[in-house]
């Protein structure tokens, strides 16, 4: 009871509360703007975060994440243009109720209703599994977090890549990238090429800002250049949800929070596809699924609440076991590791109040989410009109000098320069920049796991198949990474 | 335009270089096991193993896919690649004109060029936009938060 109460005072001070406000505004202007994504707001921000101390920098980052997946409805239903991935699924009702029924002030409402509904729901199932999962991964000792830690990565390369090879050599390029620097095991000083810069390893800030914002800066500049930019001049009436709507959509809501949430547990997973399946049981359930598509409130409600239930349930695996599940998660997670949070079932142990504040933050931030959507809708709407011209020069010079406020570093800017042309290439090559993320984050932990097992067993690799939860998370590492490779032989089989 | 067949097969031959790069550097430090655990060349030789076997399997995958990936296209070399790459040159020049001249009149010449970049011709929007930055970053990152940006190394 005590760590509630410290954590709601960590949380209700005016300048937390004031962090988490500005975050959530962030995040639905990042969201809502075409071009722009959550892991480049998250990215973006991450310094700034730095600059605040104790859990301020995190609840706004917080705020952002949610506010971010909530945001790409807007223009995904005033453009039929979502901001973010996850909020294409939106598009499909959401659009045609604005423009077909002429009522795109119903359709932001109900989003925003379905948003929060979504995001409160799992942030619920956060606080009551997470506790729980954390006193099972104490059980865990190193044979099981180095394979927990290969699991990760490989749910990681083989979901979110176009290739599964290329997510897995990303995925080896972030954890060799870790070994930089000084060894924590033996002190021996590694890869460093005599410099002194990287003597502390290779910040993974910079490379974060460089692959996830500047990298699709570079992007956005390409698709600038050929684009023909949409205009609305939808007018926005009432936006508050009716009660019919509000009973309509009730029971999707309640199945769409829990498809949501059950899908951000899932490493490698995140609101695109929680949105699309919400979406599509909703159709399966509903008693009218033929006028699906043409502006229904409940093809509204399911895609909205299943991709903002993934914020509750992304954080799961986070806090619990320090796998971070997606881009955005493992930008949250690199942001707790720097502020001395480790996370992890120890969190819970150690730093308590600071696992309760991160549950209050979301809570908060999905309550800020629908004030503000309520009231500034209009605002949010003319946002998305800000043309690219002025957006992309201020998201460049951000990039510059988010990297170098972090650690007043030129060297860092050269390296997020690098890695984010590095990046642009990549991700036209359909790599995941995911995987290298996740790969640099969790490198330390499976380094030192890996060799603290084999000096508990003297040596012998036996100790990873000998353990059943380590066997357990290597099988199913393994069947991650070939089934994929086994889908496409049986495809090709099938076209001969 | 070049096919993905292509590329594939380039970045598995440049992945290969690395992992061999990365073997070669992991061998330099002591690997056999000890009662302290591996040689810290042991896990990076590992990584290194297991980059250069994906490499010879995305080779060898892109060989069995080579007729669906030759129809696949990256475009690198068509017109709308030519302003990221001119970006690029811009933000490498934005990086020495930082050293020589400090951020803020660095920042001054870089807005307005990649402006320019994006076919603004708009003399008012790029002032405004560059004045508009300028105070942002200023009053937020300056004054605010008091990072300390570089100075021109002649004045430094």
């Amino acid at each position: 009871m005590s760590d509630i109460i410290s954590a709601f005072g960590m949380v209700a001070e005016p300048f937390s509360l004031g962090c988490l406000v500005f975050g959530v505004w962030i995040g639905i202007l990042f969201g809502a703007m075409p071009g722009l994504s959550v892991n480049m707001g998250l990215a973006l921000l991450l310094p700034l975060a730095f600059a605040f101390k104790g859990i301020s920098g995190i609840l706004m980052l917080l705020g952002i994440y949610c506010g971010a997946i909530y945001g790409g409805s807007i223009s995904a239903i005033l453009l039929k243009t979502p901001g973010t991935p996850a909020s294409v699924a939106t598009t499909l009702d959401g659009y045609p109720m604005a423009t077909k029924l002429h009522q795109p002030g119903r359709a932001l409402g109900i989003s925003t209703m379905a948003s929060t509904f979504g995001g409160i729901f799992s942030t619920a199932c956060l606080i009551i599994m997470a506790p729980l999962l954390a006193k099972v991964a104490l059980q865990f000792s190193k044979p099981e977090y180095f394979a927990l830690a290969v699991f990760g990565l490989s749910i990681i390369t083989s979901v979110s890549s176009g290739n599964v090879i290329k997510g897995v050599m990303g995925g080896l390029a972030g954890l060799f990238l870790a070994t930089i620097g000084i060894d924590a095991m033996s002190g021996a000083i590694r890869f460093t090429f005599g410099t002194n810069y990287l003597m502390g390893g290779v910040s993974f800030i910079p490379i974060l800002i460089g692959v996830f914002a500047l990298a699709q800066v570079l992007q956005s500049i390409e698709d600038h250049w050929n684009e023909v930019r949409q205009t609305t001049r939808l007018a926005i009436d009432r936006t508050l949800p009716r009660l019919a709507d509000m009973k309509r959509v009730f029971v999707t809501l309640i199945r769409s929070s829990a498809i949501g949430t059950f899908i951000g547990c899932i490493p490698g997973t995140g609101g695109d596809i929680a949105s699309f399946v919400a979406y599509d049981q909703a159709k399966r359930w509903s008693s009218h699924s033929e006028d699906f598509g043409t502006g229904v409130p409940e093809g509204v409600a399911a895609p909205e609440a299943g991709n903002n239930a993934v914020s509750g349930g992304a954080f799961i695996p986070v806090l619990t076991l320090g796998i971070p599940g997606d881009g955005a998660t493992a930008i949250m997670m690199g942001a707790l590791m720097v502020q001395g949070i480790q996370p992890g079932p120890m969190l819970f142990v150690d730093k308590a109040p600071y696992v309760y504040a991160i549950f209050l933050g979301l809570f908060f931030a999905n309550i800020v989410m629908c004030l503000m959507g309520y009231s500034l809708i209009r605002l949010f709407a003319k946002v998305t009109q800000v043309p690219h011209v002025v957006l992309l020069p201020l998201i460049l010079v951000m990039t510059f000098v988010g990297t170098y406020s972090y650690n007043n570093s030129l060297n860092d800017v050269c390296v997020m320069v690098v890695s984010g042309m590095i990046g642009y290439f990549l991700n036209k090559l359909e790599f995941s920049m995911s995987s290298l993320i996740i790969g640099i984050i969790l490198g330390a932990m499976a380094e030192q796991n890996f060799v603290g097992s084999l000096i508990m067993s003297d040596g012998s690799l036996n100790i990873f198949v000998t353990r059943p939860l380590c066997l357990f998370f290597l099988i199913a590492a393994v069947i991650m990474l070939i089934t994929p490779l086994i889908n496409f032989g049986k495809k090709k089989k099938k076209a001969l | 335009m070049f096919s993905m067949l292509i590329c594939n097969y380039v970045v598995a031959a440049v992945f290969l270089l690395l992992a061999g790069g990365m073997m070669y550097g992991a061998a330099a430090f002591p690997m056999a096991m000890t009662e302290q655990g591996p040689g810290p060349g042991f896990w990076p030789f590992l990584l290194g193993a297991g980059l250069a076997l994906a490499s010879v399997g995305l080779f060898t995958f892109s060989l069995a896919r080579r007729e669906d990936l030759a129809m696949k296209q990256v475009a690198l070399t068509e017109e709308a690649n030519r302003p990221v790459y001119k970006a690029m040159v811009l933000l490498v020049l934005f990086c020495a004109a930082i050293v020589l001249l400090g951020f803020f009149p660095a920042m001054v010449l870089f807005v307005p060029a990649l402006m320019y970049l994006l076919k603004c011709r708009n003399i008012k929007w790029m002032v405004a936009t560059t004045a508009g930055v300028l105070v942002f970053v200023y009053v937020v990152f300056g004054w605010i938060l008091n990072t300390q940006f570089p100075v021109s190394i002649f004045l430094a």
